[in-house]
């Protein structure tokens, strides 16, 4: 059977109302009567708050109250409770928020904020790892033992490790004692990266007169959001009703619980009006969370043939004040540490340590980044003192589907994807031993592979919900719980149920494009980790089929029939065994009425969920299954570099992902773009600087600068692999987060390759670059330098 | 300098659109010391909403038509300080005869924003990184500054006098940039920034060849641009090209001190320096 | 101190004259957004550097956030709903559509705007051209490869019209 809407390419249901700039996010949300809010922040990076004067700040006009963090006695978290809704007795980072102000107009509100006077006195602050691990350190979080801790979990109190995880597979070290492994050792470093939203986080409140709370809240994930609050407050789930329009971008950041205890809290303060808080940019970059800073130690040993026999890594994650969301970043870092590889013997600890820095979250990819650039480095290291060729490294070590074993005992499953097929095509594409000439004499051509692999890493009951509903003319509404932010998973949700129905796609509303409210929209664990077409996709499957045997058991009575002999496709219910016995399923919708007015069966609504089967927390070994799906992928880049300046141009990109079933393809060929263009920010331009006393000094889109127009390569090429997975929907796995995990490892093994020049630490600015490049391989920079003061000039002389 | 911007608001302020200039001097001299001038405006609205100035009034100049103006003589080229970057990169004045202004016009913040930059509010700003400086000193130009006072006329060297700071008196504006020459020019803007087009300079390069006039001007790296001529490149032109780059990227790395910040070390721009003053160089001769 | 003055002015939005009352500090982009309920005018940097809020000022691109309200008396404003009902952009918005060249949607409006500007100016843009004039707006979703070829394959529209 042909499909006629599943693989073809069907732009996003809401495109209309975004090029017309009307579709209306939070951002665009607003009553008459709100009231702004603004953050006071903190100016110190650790300090105790001995007095907050607010007098002179209420006697700005149009200022209503300010609270501080003695008016919020809670605790937040999602994986640990460290967080605080305005700072308590002492800050923590340089942009802590400790009061906030509330006034009638914005202005009031700036006005009133510059006016609140805080006393501090400050401690020693702690501004790296380094010092954070010593005995010494001071202590960030001194009732670290009191927070709630999710399952799985293990902060160390009287430390500042919020959580170390530990994977044991094998010896590794009896591995590294025999003969002929030869050992590659090696420190890699990631700096803190912002997600950079476009839209900010922002936050509509109206704590009700009847006690119930309604938030407009840009934010991927509304169920946890609203779990989180109720939990962290202590109100009943349901009496907070959260509305999630579409997100201006998501990307992690927006993932989990944010603002909205904040300022729902300010909406109750204030006598119950509408409140409203949107972050600056600079407040975006300053005063909430961003990705997490790493360092990786690694030791690896290969056989002479190329065999991976034994990884080691310690792993450590600058999780800045607060490690909530970051704990499972690092233990997430930690469990999939060995990537797409077979290697009998690891041994990873990864560490989530406190810092007086801008505290940390999610961000796409969710530890897959961070291990992968020291995994991936490392096999390109490996491959050139080994003499073997980078693809041929990776051939030889890929897992095996049905055979291997991961380090978490977990078994690779027969139909998770073809890593072999993966790298087979990235090489057939990128043809890594052809390199053409440079375009100057002193620059240099590269090219580099980067592969991963990638489950979303989730608890072991994230459940999904769906609801399909039948209308009188046939058309369909669907609910389900995941976020809109541009992944385009609501567009093949609608996709699935015209293919399943037969009916034409416009005759389908997902209403989630719109917006999600906890209140009406069936259940989902959060939209995260590419888990989102997956896991909502078999429960709207199944809601599908209930919907179809609600159709098939009114029919089955109409047409006289066994319930077994109908069939629904088409748009029409039919008896298999007398075709020509049909109707259309409108005529269902609200069961079957006959002329004299007698009905049988009842409205059409079906519902379906789904959550992973079998799957479980992580023993203290790193050991148990805690994943659905893995998927495979793959990146391949050429560059140039200018040996003169160490700028690098990336000419040409290629992505290879094995996604089972490319249920749209347009939306998905999106991804892999738009996944390498963020994944080339991070590579080379993209990290979050500190001044001396831990403040950010970039917070804007100038001095921190993300891909802009004039970035994209002059070449992309995208492959879509489809090896299908038997439990996935129509075959499909998740791709979102992946595709920018390979792009900077790519980046780098280009340059490893071409110049033989390491570069262990992101972002490759031009001048990092050319530093290495003189540190290790000064004749490069000589030569190249020869050729252009000298040589260079002759050519010049004969135009 | 602190780059962030919490607020979204702008302080409180009155605004003034005159037409005439004699109308913008005199408010400029009525309130002295708590006007500022707009014309692009950029740099202005970003340091109130940043709340590193509260000025009273604010004087917009895009009103004025006379400094709208580009002309041409046979003694050079007039600019009127209120032209933008775009009308820069339009104007056939420009593009024809004065290339090196052309181009860094068409570095002076994103293609949107250059619609509303302008050559003088550019210049006036007084930062390491603005581009339109070495081009004009590059091409030894002229700066018309006024007053209620009167005028007084200034070389483009003159403007800067440390990070960020100008020898403008509050009631002076630039008024117009007259650039000698008329035509001949060859000449060229060359910039390396850490990112791309839109980021911070790391080293900009402005080269001006014009019959046996040599300039070289090196931007970004210091409070103030650094100029070299013929004569302190100790240029032989009856010498080789290669041995002339050769001896004036040395003279040129042995004379600049370049500042170490957030966006790039000493040493680099140093380097960079040469690279680009070569490649500057290379393109003014090889167009020769 | 300053003596504050309300101002009226008038301001042609979208093909609708409006008096509207601003004090001298005001931003058009706030009262485009907050006066005018224009929300398609978007903001993600408040400083001119992401280009989200651009929109057309009697026909010129200009980042609203960077833009006095006062300024703007007895001008024209057009965004991009204001835009759906020139007959070119809408074929230029079926493009963006077509392409898939959006994800979140957030910076689209803008980049239809700043597109529609580029074409109307000169509809046979050279790519390195292109990629130049829309540099002033960021996506961070990455699909600068979709508005590229959206905009590109929009030219046609917009040569038609300037020949007839």
């Amino acid at each position: 059977m042909s499909n006629k809407y599943v693989g073809k390419e069907v732009p996003q249901a809401d495109s209309w109302l975004k090029v017309t700039g009307t579709l209306k996010y939070a951002f665009d949300t607003f009553f008459p009567g709100t009231l702004y809010a603004k953050l006071v922040t903190s100016k110190y990076p650790h300090a105790k708050i001995k007095n907050i004067d607010v007098s002179e700040a209420l006697k700005v006009k149009g200022v209503i109250k300010v609270a501080t963090g003695k008016d919020f006695p809670y605790r937040l978290g999602l994986y640990l409770s460290d967080r605080d809704v305005l700072a308590v007795d002492k800050v923590r980072w340089i942009g802590h928020p400790v009061a906030a102000v509330i006034a009638d107009s914005l202005e009031a509100a700036e006005e009133g904020a510059e006016k609140v006077k805080v006393d501090y006195e400050p401690l020693e602050p702690v501004l790296t790892v380094e010092r954070a691990l010593e005995k010494d350190a001071p202590l960030i979080h001194e009732k670290l033992g009191e927070y709630r801790v999710f399952p799985g979990f293990h902060p160390i109190p009287g430390t500042n490790i919020a959580n170390l995880f530990e994977l044991k597979h094998g010896d590794v070290e009896k591995a590294f004692q025999e003969d002929d492994v030869v050992i590659i050792e090696e420190t890699y470093r990631l700096p803190q990266i912002s997600h950079v939203t476009m839209e900010t986080q922002n936050v509509l409140a109206w704590w009700r007169f009847d006690d119930y709370v309604e938030l407009w809240t840009s934010i991927q994930s509304p169920f946890a959001t609203r779990f989180l609050m109720a939990d962290a407050i202590g109100l009943p789930v349901n009496r907070i009703i959260v509305h999630a329009p579409p997100a201006g971008g998501g990307f992690g950041l927006k993932a989990g619980l944010g603002w909205e205890p904040l300022v729902a809290l300010l909406s109750k303060l204030v006598g119950r009006k509408p409140v409203k808080l949107v972050l600056s940019r600079a407040e975006q970059m300053t005063s909430a969370p961003v990705r997490d800073g790493f360092i990786a130690k690694v030791k690896a040993g290969f056989k002479r043939d190329g065999r991976f026999v034994a990884y080691q890594a310690d792993f450590y994650l600058d999780a800045g004040a607060y490690a909530d969301y970051t704990i499972n970043v690092a233990r997430t870092a930690g469990y999939s540490a060995d990537g797409a590889y077979d290697v009998p013997n690891v041994h990873v600890k990864s560490y989530a340590v406190y810092t007086n820095k801008i505290p940390t979250t999610a961000m796409r990819g969710f530890g897959h980044p961070e291990n992968h650039w020291a995994l991936e480095l490392t096999l390109d290291r490996a491959a050139s003192v080994l003499g073997i060729d980078p693809v041929e490294i990776r051939r030889r070590n890929l897992l095996k589907p049905g055979e291997s074993v991961r380090a978490t005992g977990e078994r690779v499953r027969e139909d998770e994807g073809d890593p072999q097929k993966v790298l087979s095509v990235l090489a057939q594409a990128l043809e890594p031993d052809h390199v053409d000439r440079p375009s100057e004499p002193w620059k240099v051509r590269a090219k580099g592979i980067a592969l991963l692999v990638k489950a979303p890493s989730q608890p072991p009951n994230a459940g999904s919900s769906a609801v399909v509903k039948l209308n009188e003319d046939g058309t369909i509404d669907v609910l389900t719980g995941n976020g809109s932010m541009g992944q385009g998973t609501p567009t093949s949700l609608a996709v699935i149920v015209a293919e399943e129905f037969g009916i034409p796609l416009e005759k389908v509303k997902i209403n989630q494009l719109e917006m999600v409210s906890t209140d009406t929209n069936p259940y989902t664990w959060q939209t995260v980790g590419s888990r989102g077409l997956f896991s909502d996709g078999i429960a709207l499957l199944r809601a599908i089929e209930d919907a179809k045997n609600q159709i098939k058991d009114t029919a089955s009575r109409v047409f006289k029939v066994p319930v077994s002999d109908v069939e629904v496709s088409d748009g029409y219910a039919f008896s298999k065994s007398h075709p020509w016995i049909r109707k259309e399923i409108k005529e269902f919708a609200m069961g079957y009425t006959y002329p004299d007015g007698t009905t049988v069966g009842s409205p059409v609504i079906g519902r379906g969920s789904y959550a992973p089967v079998l799957n479980t927390f992580l023993d203290a070994s790193g050991h148990g299954s805690n994943t659905v799906f893995h998927t495979y992928g793959g990146t391949g880049v050429e560059l140039e570099i200018d040996l003169l300046t160490g700028e690098v141009k990336v000419l040409r990109a290629i992505q290879v992902y094995d996604i089972g079933k490319a249920i749209d393809p347009l939306l998905v060929k999106g991804q892999m773009d738009g996944g390498f263009i963020m994944g080339l920010g991070s590579a080379l331009y993209e990290e979050l600087k500190f001044g001396e006393d831990g403040r950010v000094i970039n917070p804007n889109l100038i001095n921190y600068y993300v891909p802009h127009f004039e970035d994209m390569t002059a070449s992309m090429e995208s492959y879509m692999i489809e090896t299908p997975q038997k439990d996935g929907p129509l075959g499909a796995r998740g791709v979102g987060e992946h595709v920018m995990v390979g792009v900077a490892p790519a980046i780098a093994n280009a340059i490893l390759r071409a110049t033989g020049v390491k570069i262990n630490q992101l972002p490759i600015t031009a001048e990092k670059l050319w530093k290495a490049i003189k540190e290790q391989k000064p004749e490069l920079i000589e030569k190249a330098q020869k050729l252009f003061f000298e040589e260079g000039i002759k050519e010049v002389q004969q135009v | 300098m602190s780059f962030t911007t919490p607020y979204f608001t702008l302080p409180k302020f009155t605004y003034f659109k005159p037409k005439k200039l004699e109308d913008a001097l005199s408010l400029l001299r009525q309130y002295k010391g708590k006007a500022k001038v707009m014309a692009g405006g950029i740099m202005l609205v970003n340091l109130m909403k940043e709340r590193q100035i509260f000025p009273e009034y604010v004087i917009d100049i895009k009103g004025i038509d006379e400094l709208k103006k580009i002309s041409k003589t046979e003694n050079g080229i007039k600019i009127g300080s209120a032209v933008t970057a775009i009308e820069l990169q339009n104007s056939l004045i420009v593009r024809d005869n004065l290339p090196a202004l052309a181009k860094a016009a068409s570095y002076m913040g994103d293609r949107t924003l250059q619609h509303t930059v302008t050559i003088g509010g550019n210049i006036s700003v007084g930062m390491p990184s603005t581009d339109g400086l070495p081009a004009l000193m590059s091409m030894d130009s002229l700066l018309r500054i006024k007053s209620q006072d009167g005028e007084r006329t200034i070389p483009a060297s003159e403007l800067v006098i440390g990070l960020g700071r100008t020898s403008l008196k509050d009631d002076e504006m630039i008024t117009e940039i007259i650039v000698p020459y008329s035509s001949g020019l060859k000449g060229t803007y060359l910039k390396l920034i850490n990112a791309s087009e839109v980021a911070i300079a790391t080293v900009a390069v402005s080269a001006l060849l014009k019959e046996r006039k040599l300039s070289v001007v090196i931007g970004a790296i210091a409070p103030r641009p650094y100029y070299f001529d013929h004569k302190s490149l100790q240029w032989k032109w009856e010498a080789s090209l290669s041995e002339n780059l050769k001896n004036a990227s040395e003279i040129i790395g042995s004379n600049v001190k370049p500042m170490s910040d957030a966006v790039a070390s000493s040493e680099y721009r140093k380097e960079v320096s040469k690279v680009l003053a070569v490649r500057a160089l290379k393109e003014v001769f090889g167009g020769a | 101190m300053v003596v504050l003055k309300m101002k009226t002015i008038s301001l042609k939005v979208n093909g609708i004259t409006k008096e509207i009352t601003v004090e001298d500090n005001e931003l058009l982009l706030n009262v485009l957004r907050e006066k005018l309920g224009i929300t398609s005018v978007k903001a993600a940097c408040w400083r001119g550097e992401c280009g989200l809020c651009t929109v057309l000022l009697d026909g010129i691109p200009v980042k609203s956030c960077m833009t006095l309200a006062v300024e703007t008396d007895g001008k024209e404003v057009i965004t991009a709903e204001g835009l759906y009902s020139d007959e070119r952009a809408k074929k230029l918005m079926e493009s963006f559509v077509k392409h898939g060249a959006m994800q979140c949607g957030f910076c689209t409006p803008a980049f239809v705007v700043t597109s529609h500007y580029v074409l109307t100016k000169n509809p046979e843009v050279d790519g390195e051209e292109l990629k130049k004039e829309l540099n002033g707006v960021i996506c961070r979703c990455g699909t600068y490869y979709q508005i590229y070829e959206a905009v590109k394959d929009a030219e046609k529209y917009y040569k038609k019209e300037t020949k007839s």
